[in-house]
C-alpha cells in the first residue's frame, strides 16, 4: 500500500491557517475529490495530482462559498452528474457543472479553473445537516440533520418525498440498502433506525449495540455491505470497547463487532466492491466476503476483510486529530479519508493486497437474489457517468447559452427597464444572462437517458480512468529528501490490531511545499543523538551528555523549612498555619513532558544526594538545550511551549524562557508546591498551606492573586488543571469540581455529581471519560470536567420515589451550572450546546417564566445598538447573544407550550433588526 | 446559504471625477424564484466612526427577479460636499453597496475609495480656501469586501409525504 498525504488539500480561514475537514468524496470516476470543511466552503480538487505528484493538471478546480455554515458532508449521486453537500446552515445544496461559471469568485482571491453552479437549495432541515446519501440509481437522496430528522428529496425534481421522524436525538449517518429495501439512520439517540423504502416506515429501531455509546462523536457514519448482507454501525459500544457493530439484514441483530480503535468510531464505508473468496468457485454467499475501512477518533483508519476476525491493516495516528470521512473510489483500491486536523489521506492499494474485486454484473446478479421488486426500478447501473475531464489549463471558453423557451416574461439579453414603485423608487428589472437551471431539468428524464444539459455536452465514460492509476507510485520511503514519497507498507503483515505498524503523518509523506506541514516534518526528524543542532550557537549547557540516573526519593531534605512566625508565638495567618496538602517528595530525578511540544522532548530535575547542587536543564530534539543550577531541590515542574517552570522545597519557583532566560524574579511562595501546572503562558501553583495562585507569564501578571483553597478542602483535591486562559480547575473525589472568578473574586462550581442523581443530561459527560485526548476534537472543557467526576464518584444513580419535579428541577440546575462552567472555561461550542439543551428542556415542560426571563436575558435593550453603553453586553463568549437568542427561539417557535412566546419574539427582533439599521 | 449571490461588480466609470454619478454594473445569480423584489443601496462613508455622517447615494428595488444570472446596472448620484468634514474629504473613504430581501440585509460589498486633486502639486500641499471639488478625483480598489449575512428567504418547499411521528 502506498500512503499519500497531499498537504495542499486543505479549507483555511482568513488568516490562511488550515481548517478542519469534515467530509470527502472522490467521484465515480476517480477524476475529482470533493471536501467540504470548517470554512463554510466546498472545494472540488483534481486528484490525478494527488496520486502523481508530478501532473500539470491545476490542484484546484473549484470552491464553492454559498453555504453559510460548515459543510459537515459532500457526496456525488452515482451518476457521476450532481454533487450534494449538507452544511451547518440547514441546507442541502446540490451542484452542476456549470461551463460559464468558471472564473474569479467575488469576493474571493481564488479563482475557479472549472464552475459548478447551485442546482437546488433543498431547504427543510431546522439544524445541521450532517450526512447525505443517494440512494442506488440516484433515485433518491437522503438527508439527516441534528434537528432529528431525517428527509428523502427526489433524485430528479428535488422534491420533498417523505419526512422520517422518530429518531430522538441528532441524526449523524445515513446509508442506503444496494438493494433498494431499505434505508438506515443512525442518531446519538442510541439508536441505528431501519426505514422500507416502500412505505417510508419504521421496519425496526436497533439500540443494543450503542446502549454505551458516547454522544460526543461528530458522526455516525454508517454502511451497508455491498452484497446488501450487513450494516457496519460507528460508534458502537461492546462492554467498556469501542467497536464497529455489524448488523446482519432481516434478523437486525448484531453479533460482530470490529475491535481495536482506541476511541470512538466516526465512519465506515465499505468497499463498494464484491470479493470472491477462491475465484475458482462460484460466487455464492459463503465464498464471498467485503472490504471495510473504519476511522475513528483515536486518529487510526483499520482496513477489515469480513472474512478475516483481525484487520488486513491499521494505520495508526494517520492524523493529528479525529478521522471524520472515508471514501472508496470505484477502482476499489484507492481509500480516501480526511480529518478534523483539516488533512487528507490517501491509500491506494495494488490488486495483489487486496484480491478477488469481482465483476460488477456479479454484483448485480448477486443482489437479485434477494428477490426485492424495488419501486425504485433498480437494475443496478455499474457505469458512472464520467464528466468531461478536467480542464488543464485556463478555463473553457464561454458558451453562449441556449435562449429558454417558453417563458416570455423574462427580460432576456434585452436592456434593463427602469419604473418607479408606488412609493416613488426606482425599480430596475435586470437582464436575464443566463437561465437558471433549476428549471432545465425534467422529472420524467432521469440522467442516463439525457446526456445533454444546458448546453453541456457530457463526454463519453472514459473505460478505465487509466492516466490516473496506470502509474505506480515508485518511490522510496528511504529518500526523506524527495518530496513526493510514499511509505510501501505491505497489507501482509502481522495483523495484531494495535501493533506495531509505524505510520504516522510526519514520516516524509508530504506531498506538497506546503511551508506548514514541511517545517514540522523538519523538527520532526531527530539532529543527531547527544550532539547540538549545527544551526544553532553556542548554549549554555548545550553539549552536555544526559547521564541516566537512578530514580529515588532524596533520603534526608537539605534544607529545614523553619517557621520563624510560629516559633515567635505570633497567631498563625488564616487560623491554622498546618500543610493541608501533600506536595510530592524531591526524587533524584524528575521530568515533565512539555504541554504542546513534541514527544520525548522534556523538562528535567535533578536532585543530587551528595551535597551537589540541583540542576535543572530542556531536553528537546535530543538534546539538552540549556541548564540551570539552583540553591535547593526541585519538587515539581512544569513546561509548556512559552515557559518552563521549576519548583523548590523552599517555596521558590523560577520561570525560564526557551533558551534558558529567567522570565521573572524567582517567586516565593508560602510554602512548597503541591501542585504546578502550566498551559500556554499560564502558570498554576497550589502550596502545601492551600493557597492558590495563577500568573500569566507573559505579561507577568497575577491574573489570580495568592487566594486560599482550605476551605475547599472537605474532600480530598485529586487534581488540579489550568485552562489555556489561566482558569484554573480544581477537581475533588467528593464529585464537585471548582474554579475561581476574578470578577466574584470567589470559587464557584464548576459541576457537581450531585446532578448525576437527576439530570437528564448528565450521561452526555460519560463520552468524554471514554476518550483517551484531552482537547482534542469537539469534546470540550465543561464535559471533561464532568466526566471526571463522574470517574470521581459514583453517587448511587436510582433513588427510589423520587420527589415531584425532581429530573426536571435537577436537569435545569445542572444545564445552567453548565452554562456558567462553559462561560468560565470559555468553551463558546458547548455554552451554545448547553443552551440549546436548556432551551429544548424549558420548551418541553413549558415553564413560560424561566423562558421568557431567558429570553430577556439574550436580546437585552430592545432597540441596543452597538456603541450605546447600557451595561448589557451585546456578546457572549465571541457570539453574538442575539444569534443565540435566534436559535432559543426557533426551539420555543416549534414546540407544543412556548410557541406564542417563541413566535412573538421572533417578530419583535425581526423589527428591531430592521429599524436598527 | 444565500438564494442571490454576487458573482461580479463592474464599475463602469472608475476611476472618475469626485463629482460623477457613480455607474455600476451588478451581476448575481438567483438560484430559486423570489416573490419580491431586492434592494439595492449605495452607501458613501466618510467617517467610519459617525454613521451620521454617511451618505445614501442610491436606494433602489431590482425586480421582479427570475431564476438564473441577472444583470442591471445603476446609477448613484456622488456624496453631497457639504456633508462631509473638510478633513474627511481627500485619501480614504469607503462606498458601501448593500442589499436586502424583505428588509433583511444579506450581503454588504465594501470598496475603498481614494479621493485626490488631479493636479499632484496640490496633493502636497493643498491650495488655500475651500476645497475645490471640481478638481477632485476618486478611484476605487478592485477589491471588495464582502460580508454576507443568514436571513430568512422564506421560500417554500413542496412536502409531498411526512410519516405518522
Amino acid at each position: 500500500m502506498h500512503l499519500i498525504k497531499p498537504a495542499w488539500v486543505m479549507h483555511t480561514d482568513d488568516k490562511k491557517k488550515r481548517q478542519g475537514i469534515f467530509s470527502l468524496h472522490v467521484h465515480g470516476d476517480g477524476s475529482r475529490l470533493a471536501t467540504g470543511g470548517m470554512d463554510s466552503k466546498v472545494r472540488i480538487w483534481s486528484t490525478a495530482p494527488i496520486l502523481n505528484g508530478d501532473s500539470p493538471m491545476p490542484k484546484s478546480l473549484c470552491t464553492l462559498t454559498m453555504h453559510i455554515g460548515p459543510v459537515l458532508c459532500v457526496r456525488w449521486s452515482n451518476s457521476g452528474r450532481l454533487l450534494a453537500s449538507g452544511s451547518d446552515d440547514g441546507l442541502v445544496m446540490v451542484w452542476d457543472l456549470d461551463p460559464s461559471g468558471a472564473g474569479k469568485v467575488f469576493g474571493e482571491e481564488e479563482v475557479n479553473v472549472e464552475g459548478w453552479k447551485a442546482l437546488r437549495r433543498l431547504a427543510g432541515h431546522e439544524s445541521d445537516v450532517s450526512d447525505l446519501a443517494w440512494s442506488p440509481q440516484d433515485r433518491f437522496l437522503a438527508s439527516v440533520s441534528v434537528d432529528s430528522s431525517v428527509i428523502v428529496w427526489d433524485g430528479y425534481s428535488f422534491d420533498r418525498v417523505a419526512k422520517l421522524n422518530g429518531h430522538n436525538g441528532f441524526v449523524k449517518g445515513v446509508c442506503w440498502d444496494p438493494v433498494g429495501q431499505y434505508l438506515a439512520t443512525q442518531s446519538d439517540d442510541k439508536s441505528v433506525r431501519i426505514w422500507r423504502t416502500t412505505d417510508w416506515a419504521c421496519e425496526r429501531v436497533v439500540t443494543q449495540p450503542f446502549e454505551l455509546s458516547p454522544s460526543a462523536t461528530f458522526f455516525r457514519r454508517l454502511s451497508w455491505s455491498p452484497d446488501g448482507a450487513h450494516i457496519t454501525a460507528a460508534n458502537a459500544m461492546n462492554g467498556p470497547v469501542f467497536v464497529a457493530a455489524v448488523i446482519s439484514r432481516k434478523e437486525w441483530t448484531s453479533d460482530i463487532s470490529l475491535v481495536g480503535h482506541e476511541n470512538t468510531v466516526e465512519v465506515a464505508s465499505y468497499n463498494p466492491h464484491l470479493f470472491v473468496r477462491d475465484e475458482s468457485k462460484p460466487v455464492a454467499s459463503h465464498n464471498i466476503c467485503s472490504i471495510l475501512a473504519l476511522g475513528a477518533d483515536d486518529r487510526s483508519v483499520s482496513i477489515w476483510q469480513t472474512n478475516q476476525a483481525r484487520p488486513l491493516l491499521v494505520a495508526q495516528e494517520l492524523f493529528d486529530r479525529a478521522v471524520l470521512d472515508l471514501s472508496w473510489c470505484l477502482d476499489g483500491l484507492t481509500l480516501y479519508a480526511c480529518s478534523s486536523d483539516g488533512t487528507v489521506a490517501v491509500m491506494k492499494f495494488s490488486p495483489s493486497e487486496l484480491r478477488g474485486i469481482a465483476p460488477h454484473d456479479v454484483q448485480v446478479n448477486y443482489l437479485k437474489g434477494y428477490k426485492f421488486n424495488s419501486p425504485m426500478n433498480l437494475t443496478y447501473q455499474p457505469t458512472v457517468q464520467s464528466i468531461p475531464p478536467p480542464p488543464q489549463h485556463s478555463p473553457p471558453v464561454q458558451r453562449i447559452q441556449p435562449l429558454p423557451v417558453g417563458q416570455p416574461q423574462l427580460n432576456v439579453g434585452g436592456t434593463q427597464e427602469v419604473t418607479r414603485t408606488t412609493d416613488g423608487k426606482r425599480r430596475i428589472r435586470p437582464v436575464l444572462l443566463s437561465q437558471g437551471s433549476s428549471t432545465a431539468i425534467h422529472p420524467q428524464q432521469p440522467y442516463p437517458q439525457q446526456p445533454m444539459q444546458n448546453g453541456i455536452l457530457h463526454q463519453q465514460p472514459i473505460a478505465t480512468p487509466q492516466p490516473v492509476y496506470a502509474q505506480p507510485l515508485l518511490h522510496d520511503a528511504a529518500e526523506p529528501s524527495n518530496p513526493f514519497t510514499s511509505t510501501p507498507f505491505t497489507a501482509s503483515q502481522p495483523p495484531r490490531y494495535g501493533s506495531s505498524m509505524p505510520l504516522s503523518a510526519s514520516s516524509g509523506q508530504m506531498v506538497d511545499d506546503d511551508i506548514q506541514m514541511i517545517e514540522s516534518w523538519e523538527t520532526a526528524e531527530p539532529s543527531s543523538a547527544g550532539g547540538t543542532s549545527p544551526r544553532k550557537g553556542r548554549t549554555l549547557g548545550g553539549d552536555r551528555v544526559r547521564e541516566p540516573i537512578i530514580v529515588k526519593e532524596l533520603q534526608t531534605m537539605p534544607m529545614q523549612i523553619v517557621n520563624l512566625v510560629g516559633a515567635g508565638g505570633a497567631p498563625p495567618v488564616g487560623g491554622s498555619a498546618g500543610p493541608v496538602l501533600k506536595a510530592p517528595a524531591p526524587k533524584t530525578y524528575m521530568s515533565t513532558p512539555i504541554e504542546g511540544g513534541k514527544e520525548g522532548d522534556m523538562l528535567e530535575g535533578r536532585n543530587a544526594e551528595d551535597g551537589k547542587p540541583t540542576d535543572v536543564q530542556l531536553y528537546q530534539n535530543k538534546s539538552v538545550q540549556w541548564l540551570d543550577y539552583l540553591p535547593c531541590p526541585v519538587n515539581a515542574l512544569a513546561a509548556t511551549t512559552f515557559f518552563y517552570a521549576a519548583a523548590g522545597e523552599d517555596g521558590g519557583i523560577t520561570v525560564y524562557s526557551n533558551t534558558g532566560r529567567r522570565l521573572m524574579p524567582t517567586l516565593m511562595l508560602d510554602s512548597k508546591v503541591a501542585f504546578l501546572e502550566g498551559s500556554k503562558q499560564h502558570l498554576l501553583a497550589i502550596t502545601e498551606l492551600g493557597t492558590l495562585a495563577v500568573w500569566n507569564v507573559k505579561a507577568a501578571h497575577a491574573v489570580i492573586p495568592s487566594v486560599s483553597i482550605r476551605h475547599l478542602l472537605t474532600s480530598q483535591l485529586q487534581s488540579a488543571q489550568l485552562r489555556p486562559n489561566g482558569v484554573p480547575i480544581l477537581n475533588f473525589s467528593s464529585g464537585t469540581s471548582m474554579s475561581y472568578d476574578t470578577g466574584l473574586s470567589s470559587w464557584h462550581k464548576l459541576s457537581d455529581a450531585w446532578f448525576s442523581r437527576g439530570s437528564d443530561s448528565w450521561d452526555a459527560a460519560r463520552a468524554t471519560r471514554a476518550s483517551r485526548a484531552p482537547s482534542a476534537g469537539p469534546r470540550g472543557p465543561v464535559s471533561a470536567v464532568e466526566a471526571a467526576n463522574d470517574d470521581a464518584k459514583h453517587m448511587e444513580l436510582l433513588i427510589e420515589d423520587r420527589p415531584e419535579w425532581w429530573s426536571a428541577a435537577m436537569t435545569l440546575g445542572h444545564l445552567e451550572t453548565r452554562l456558567h462552567a462553559a462561560k468560565a472555561l470559555d468553551s463558546p461550542s458547548e455554552y451554545k450546546l448547553a443552551l440549546v439543551t436548556y432551551a429544548r428542556r424549558l420548551a418541553d415542560e413549558g415553564f413560560r417564566g424561566k423562558a421568557e426571563e431567558l429570553i430577556k436575558e439574550l436580546c437585552g435593550p430592545l432597540y441596543w445598538r452597538p456603541g450605546r453603553d447600557d451595561g448589557w453586553t451585546s456578546s457572549v463568549l465571541g457570539m453574538q447573544k442575539r444569534d443565540l437568542l435566534r436559535e432559543v427561539l426557533s426551539i420555543f417557535a416549534r414546540s407544543k407550550t412556548l410557541v406564542k412566546l417563541g413566535s412573538d419574539y421572533q417578530e419583535l427582533l425581526k423589527k428591531a433588526a430592521t429599524e436598527e439599521y | 446559504m444565500s438564494i442571490v449571490n454576487i458573482r461580479s461588480v463592474e464599475f463602469v466609470n472608475n476611476p472618475a471625477k469626485f463629482t460623477d454619478p457613480y455607474i455600476f454594473r451588478v451581476t448575481f445569480e438567483c438560484i430559486a424564484p423570489l416573490k419580491d423584489d431586492l434592494e439595492w443601496r449605495l452607501i458613501y462613508v466618510s467617517q467610519p466612526d459617525d454613521q451620521s455622517r454617511d451618505q445614501e447615494l442610491d436606494d433602489c428595488m431590482v425586480g421582479p427577479v427570475p431564476v438564473g444570472v441577472n444583470s442591471f446596472e445603476f446609477e448613484g448620484s456622488p456624496p453631497e460636499p457639504k456633508r462631509i468634514r473638510d478633513e474627511d474629504v481627500l485619501g480614504v473613504a469607503a462606498i458601501i453597496l448593500t442589499a436586502s430581501y424583505r428588509g433583511q440585509e444579506f450581503v454588504r460589498v465594501g470598496y475603498y475609495q481614494n479621493t485626490e486633486y488631479d493636479i499632484p502639486q496640490w496633493n502636497e500641499s493643498p491650495p488655500d480656501g475651500p476645497i475645490q471639488f471640481d478638481r477632485l478625483v476618486r478611484s476605487l480598489a478592485e477589491k471588495p469586501r464582502v460580508t454576507r449575512f443568514s436571513i430568512k428567504w422564506c421560500v417554500p418547499s413542496v412536502l409531498a409525504y411526512q410519516n405518522p411521528y
